[in-house]
């Protein structure tokens, strides 16, 4: 037996473990330790484990975002004028968040005087909303709530879906028409594929 | 990919033992310690600015005490990552196996949580 890099004890041993990937379990041979339960995971297991995570039609995890009133029936009113579930609309909102707002210079900036705006036109007693996702969603909003130090993946799409809520509405005229129509633009297109 | 001995005279020819890390993930000959219960899916994303940084990145070297055979030093460095318009500070450990494997740990750290 091996020392453990993380807990130091005495524990380290190659065989059989399992990592957890949303609700799932991926089982492989791979150094762990027994104590601590840190596994050695190597390029070619995370490729192994992409693909066994891609393989699922259902989805991986279940997050359950807190909205308020107000905001759920924005999302409801969205949601029917693009011909989509609640759900799809918000994974929607979360994957265009994700992949186009972060990329903007001023992206810092924009999502913390967006949430302050948000705060308080969306205000109010809040519910949550269960929403089922696949493995390339949940790994983009690991790396997301990884990275802005968020602590429930249900945070991240609270924010995307606040953020483009405001954008479509765009009363406050802080938001660039441009963003509006990139917005509607993703939305409908993956709304028709869908 | 390198074959196993391009891949010895490499690590040899390496100016620096950073240098050396850098020739390890860029081959892809790393290994992330990290939890099972919640392993970080993108490791991957927090190891690849590595491969930018100046051979001549700072590093501390300190006596290894864990682990199995290899080189008896663990090598100590931190960077920083920029993701979705976030940067974070990344702590990273590591130390080279006798199977030409760059065993590794990676954490992020917050301002008031500096290792």
């Amino acid at each position: 037996m091996k020392y453990c890099m993380s807990c130091q004890s005495k524990s380290v041993v190659f065989g059989k473990t399992k990592i957890k990937v949303g609700r799932e379990f991926f089982e492989t041979n791979a150094e762990h330790c027994s104590i601590c339960n840190k596994v050695a995971i190597s390029p070619k297991l995370q490729k192994q484990i992409d693909e066994w995570a891609l393989q699922f039609t259902k989805s991986i995890i279940e997050i359950q975002p807190f909205f308020s009133k107000k905001m759920s029936s924005r999302i409801e009113f969205y949601a029917r004028s693009f011909n989509l579930n609640k759900s799809e609309f918000m994974k929607l909102c979360t994957a265009f968040y994700l992949l186009e707002m972060t990329r903007l210079k001023n992206f810092k900036t924009l999502r913390e005087n967006i949430f302050i705006e948000s705060q308080k036109i969306f205000n109010g007693e809040k519910s949550k909303i269960c929403v089922s996702i696949k493995y390339q969603l949940f790994k983009k909003i690991t790396l997301y709530a990884e990275m802005w130090n968020l602590e429930y993946e249900s945070n991240v799409m609270e924010e995307a879906v606040q953020f483009c809520i405001f954008i479509l509405d765009n009363q406050s005229g802080m938001i660039e028409e441009s963003k509006k129509i990139k917005l509607v633009n993703f939305v409908e297109y993956h709304a028709m594929a869908s | 990919m390198l074959s196993e001995n391009e891949f010895i005279k490499k690590f040899q020819s390496a100016k620096s033992h950073f240098e050396r890390v850098q020739i390890y993930i860029f081959e892809q000959r790393y290994q992330i310690w990290m939890r099972g219960d919640k392993p970080n899916l993108n490791g991957n994303e927090f190891v690849k600015p590595i491969l930018n940084l100046p051979i001549n990145h700072p590093c501390i070297y300190r006596q290894r005490k864990t682990g199995g055979l290899g080189l008896r030093f663990i090598i100590e460095f931190r960077y920083s990552v920029a993701i979705f318009g976030a940067i974070k500070k990344i702590y990273f450990k590591g130390y080279f196996t006798h199977d030409w494997t760059l065993k590794l740990e990676v954490q992020s750290l917050r301002d008031n949580n500096e290792v």
